[in-house]
């Protein structure tokens, strides 16, 4: 495969995939700067192996990579989550939700990393049990805890009423 | 709290993210680049001075607080308006048309957003006289003085008002909230030489009322505490901070301008300034704000 044909295939695929990835990485880490990071940093890495990653397979390395980055970055660099990073409310808020917004993003903030990635990998990108363990290198009983676990904790972090509204407005 | 519910919940929390994620064509360039020095770093041990050359040069380039290292190219630069167009700037020159857009819509989508988190119930007005409305970046084309924005008083004759007007974003508003009105005044310009040292120099021989401070990722902040205004009318917090090539300086104060005192001056409409210094500082440092890496 020429090098154009690989950058034509790398560039349609970063078109059709990065908005998603995006989302996953600012569920992850709850800031859309450090979002951005993870998922350039994740494309990056996917282009130096770009020949040899099958096509079938591509989405779940894809989001390995990242996973890994977000995990490895708050292992090594200490980053942290802050409870009220610049871009928690952003222009195309609607006023209404942004205390739901608020809410959920403290919520989050109190999970620890492998807990906010089960929870994140289990319900936003909606992957079975056995993904989600093959992703974070961990078994299915444990990712069903720490989900369970998580859930417990959002629940404990939001009221109530925060999601029914929100639940009421999607309906 | 079923699993439906933080399945919505967890949609909503990441939808609509406020930039841009970079084209596709910027991000094969670093990944190519990426591609490129890893092949040297495994072409022997030769390689590996010139290796250690190119990634501090890729530390010391100007960039957002944490980025890795193929992440700070300024072409990649992104804020909540986008990605930072490449075009140079030079100190005391009008801004490039490409670049005074996206300062001015980074300035208005920054601020749009960050004044709500600060003032919780606050509403925005345009400031009797300016240019666009409230908390929209604008560039002043040297108006005729009948027409200027009434100035700010506060960093005096350090003030960048002084300044060429067409080489630095703007941005104003009216805030009202329960306690009453007060104005921001936001000017987001280039770093001339030695501006800063002769800021610092004049900060601190305005004795108590000024500190200076470092910031963040070398960032070098000029804090003007609340005072009386000397003809007795309004009070004014002000803030400048010098980041890379960009100057910033935002200024607060306890006046909406349109109410005046007998003598016919700019009348308090507020018990102190709308924003205190540490929220103009919080302002001032914040990432987006750089223009000018």
């Amino acid at each position: 495969m020429g090098g154009t044909d690989r950058d034509a295939e790398f560039a349609e695929y970063y078109a059709v995939r990065a908005p998603t990835l995006r989302r996953l990485a600012f569920g992850l880490c709850g800031n859309w700067h450090t979002a951005d990071d993870l998922v350039q940093t994740t494309f990056v890495r996917l282009y130096r192996g770009w020949e040899g990653i099958r096509a079938e397979s591509v989405d779940a390395y894809a989001r390995r990579v990242l996973i890994n980055q977000f995990l490895s970055r708050r292992r090594w660099w200490r980053e942290s989550v802050t409870a009220h990073p610049p871009d928690t409310v952003h222009p195309t808020d609607d006023i209404a939700r942004v205390p739901e917004r608020m809410a959920l993003h403290q919520a989050l903030a109190t999970l620890g990393p492998r807990q906010r990635a089960a929870v994140v990998l289990r319900y936003l990108e909606d992957l079975p049990v056995a993904d989600v363990a093959t992703l974070l290198g961990v078994t299915e009983g444990t990712v069903k805890s720490q989900t369970a676990r998580a859930v417990q904790a959002l629940r404990a972090a939001l009221d109530g009423t925060t999601l029914i509204a929100n639940g009421e407005r999607k309906g | 709290m079923d699993e439906s519910q933080i399945r919505t919940a967890l949609d909503g929390y990441t939808a609509d993210p406020p930039t841009v994620l970079p084209d596709s064509a910027a991000v094969l360039a670093v990944a190519r680049r990426a591609r490129r020095n890893r092949t040297a770093l495994t072409a022997g041990a030769g390689a590996v001075a010139t290796l250690i050359a190119v990634a501090a040069g890729l530390a010391v380039t100007p960039g957002r607080p944490g980025t890795p290292a193929t992440k700070l190219s300024p072409a990649l630069i992104i804020s909540c308006a986008g990605q930072r167009p490449g075009t140079p700037v030079q100190p005391n020159q009008p801004i490039p048309d490409d670049l005074a857009t996206w300062g001015k819509s980074t300035v208005t989508c920054h601020l749009k957003a960050a004044l709500p988190t600060l003032l919780p119930g606050a509403t925005f007005e345009q400031v009797q006289g300016a240019p666009a409305g409230p908390l929209i970046g604008f560039i002043l084309q040297r108006p005729p003085r009948s027409q200027r924005v009434e100035t700010s008083p506060g960093l005096s004759a350090n003030s960048p008002d002084v300044r060429p007007l067409n080489h630095r974003v703007d941005a104003v508003s009216v805030i009202r909230d329960s306690q009453g009105a007060g104005d921001l005044w936001l000017m987001i310009g280039i770093t001339a030489p030695h501006e800063k040292d002769r800021a610092i120099e004049q900060c601190r021989a305005t004795a108590a009322r000024c500190t200076v401070q470092s910031g963040p990722n070398g960032a070098t902040a000029l804090t003007l505490t609340s005072t009386p205004d000397q003809t007795g009318s309004y009070y004014q917090n002000s803030v400048q901070v010098f980041r890379g090539n960009t100057a910033i300086w935002i200024a607060a104060t306890n006046t909406d301008r349109k109410t005046r005192t007998g003598s016919g001056l700019s009348a308090p409409t507020r018990p102190t300034p709308i924003l205190t210094t540490d929220q103009l500082l919080e302002l001032a440092l914040a990432p987006d704000l750089l223009l000018y890496p």
